[in-house]
């Protein structure tokens, strides 16, 4: 992966969608992703509510890492540092949400403090740093990442709904079948890729 | 040095985060009051923002809520008529869709924006919040205590047998509930017994056992459909239990000893071995001064130097070998961990038992 500060940011975010899908290239957020995609309504929201917190926490860890950790040498804090935040950015959002937003919170209910525990979230961080992107890279790459893995579990979910009416092999049982879906998910997304010229 | 700088950043930027998170909550916390009103009554002044769980309790209505509100154990089910909050996917796995239909909520999960109208059962507004003080503590079988309790300050604990109530426990950190049924006869009414299993792990099992007389406790109720109604002790009544969950029907079979065994019982108990059954003796001298009654107890895996020659096997093969005259009027009460339930319905059924008039009570470890 490149290192370089001069991708074009429209590449990152397709980059970060599509051809390096969060999910499928990095196999980060699986837990939800197989849990979670039964239910189309439920996967919607939990897509939005991770593209919300990853843009968030990434920005907050961007800033936290570049002017309070790196300045100090103290990089090897970063997982440590951002786990907090990312708990306590989840925190202040649900509080935030149940005061001004209360329908909005309640469609997310569970979902929200489930997010806390979405390595997604945490990788795209890291991702970040590891990269020595700028804020505003950082802040396109989280976007793009957020929508991509908003994008597979909608995905996931449709295709469950017709698995629903088809009868699975047995020893498949429904976590099986999921991993198969998004292993040819992953396949399409790959020739999406292609399909653009490739090498992006 | 360098390593103590760190030690004091990562627990000054953790205590940051923290302040900021309770600070606004602080901030952000609804405010102000709703009312609340239960089954067409009074409105009840409570706090916002908080469940409708805790604030029926400041409203005097005390719900069974055996997970203590986390909306694991289904039981604080309600009729939100007006003003509830959207429905949690945690309802969704515990209440079927015709329930939801028919207004059923969980009042743990119901959040209180707005002015909130309810209906509740009758039969739970009956539960009380009561102290009561130990006054002995037995050990009956292996991990099995039977406590004595007493009522303090000139209440009465009105329950039917059959019925269950909950102890309240405080751990350090929050308040747990458990659910245990009443073993002593309702005719008893300024105390109650409890027949508590420890369970391995169990906070509140645990401490029960090792709890000494004198001591109090905050508990609330009598909760529980499964009861042994006016009407049902004129009928031939079975009771089938698996290990503890004898409790509810010692109860149940007093107050039919008290009635003098008008039509016949039988009484069946499984447990894995002979240390684990408790009252045989008791139940054994009922059986020979009480030709209406019958105890048939059965052990699944006995020990050898126990030297039993009762039945063998699991509860509902022993229930299998019996013939029931007049099964179609039969009353079973059935009370055990969930798959001998299962079992024992379905064998009931077989016989001829109706199936609404299969009382059961799950006990669930937790």
């Amino acid at each position: 992966m490149e290192t370089s500060l001069q991708i074009p940011l429209l590449t990152l975010l397709f980059t970060a969608a599509v051809s390096e899908n969060v999910a499928l290239y990095y196999f980060l957020g699986i837990c939800p992703l197989i849990s979670i995609s039964a239910d189309l309504r439920a996967s919607f929201n939990m897509g939005l509510m991770v593209c919300v917190v990853m843009l968030i926490t990434t920005a907050a860890n961007w800033v936290v890492c570049n002017h309070l950790l790196k300045p100090l040498a103290l990089e090897y804090l970063q997982l440590l540092f951002f786990v907090s935040i990312i708990a306590a950015v989840v925190q202040l959002l649900e509080q935030f949400l149940d005061r001004f937003f209360p329908s909005i919170y309640e469609v997310f209910g569970i979902f929200l403090p489930l997010i806390t525990v979405n390595c997604a979230i945490l990788g795209v961080a890291m991702f970040a740093v590891l990269r020595e992107y700028s804020l505003v890279q950082s802040l396109v790459f989280a976007a793009g990442s957020g929508i991509g893995w908003w994008l597979v579990i909608c995905i996931i979910a449709s295709v469950r709904r017709r698995i629903d009416l088809t009868v699975v092999p047995v020893h498949l049982g429904k976590t099986g079948i999921t991993m198969l879906i998004a292993a040819v998910i992953a396949l399409a997304f790959s020739g999406i890729t292609e399909l653009m010229g490739g090498g992006l | 040095m360098q390593a103590l700088l760190v030690v004091l950043l990562i627990n000054a930027f953790i205590f940051i985060l923290c302040a900021l998170v309770a600070l606004s909550g602080q901030f952000l916390r609804q405010s102000g009051e709703a009312d609340l009103t239960v089954n067409k009554g009074v409105a009840h002044q409570v706090g916002r923002g908080q469940s409708l769980l805790p604030a029926l309790a400041e409203a005097g209505v005390f719900l069974p809520a055996a997970c203590g509100g986390k909306g694991t154990c289904g039981r604080c089910e309600v009729k939100v008529i007006a003003g509830g909050s959207a429905v949690t996917p945690m309802e969704t796995i515990l209440l079927s869709p015709q329930h939801l239909q028919a207004l059923a909520r969980l009042a743990c999960q119901v959040k209180i924006r707005q002015n909130i109208e309810i209906e509740v059962a009758e039969s739970l507004l009956a539960a009380k919040l009561l102290r009561a003080r130990l006054e002995s503590s037995q050990t009956v079988a292996e991990d099995i205590k039977t406590l004595q309790f007493s009522i303090q300050g000139n209440e009465e604990l009105v329950f039917k047998p059959g019925q269950y109530l909950q102890i309240f426990y405080q751990m350090p950190w929050e308040r747990v509930l458990r659910a245990y049924s009443i073993s002593s006869p309702d005719s008893v009414k300024n105390g109650f017994s409890l027949d508590v299993q420890r369970v391995s792990g169990g906070v509140v099992s645990s401490y029960l056992h090792q709890l000494q007389p004198g001591v109090e406790l905050e508990i609330s109720g009598p909760f529980g459909e499964m009861f042994l109604s006016d009407e049902n002790a004129h009928y031939p009544i079975i009771l089938v239990a698996g290990g503890v969950g004898l409790a509810p029907l010692r109860s149940i079979l007093e107050k039919l000893r008290e009635l003098g065994f008008q039509k016949p019982v039988w009484l069946f108990h499984g447990a894995r071995s002979r240390r684990n059954l408790y009252c045989e003796e008791y139940f054994r001298d009922l059986a020979k001064s009480n030709e209406s009654f019958r105890y048939f107890p059965a052990l699944s895996n006995p020990l050898l130097e126990e030297g039993w020659v009762g039945s063998r096997g699991m509860i509902h093969e022993l229930l299998e070998q019996q013939q029931f005259a007049d099964a179609a009027a039969v009353v079973a009460f059935v009370c055990g961990p969930t798959p001998m339930m299962q079992a024992v319905t379905k064998v009931l059924v077989a016989k001829g038992v109706a199936s609404d008039r299969i009382l059961t009570d799950p006990f669930d470890f937790s």
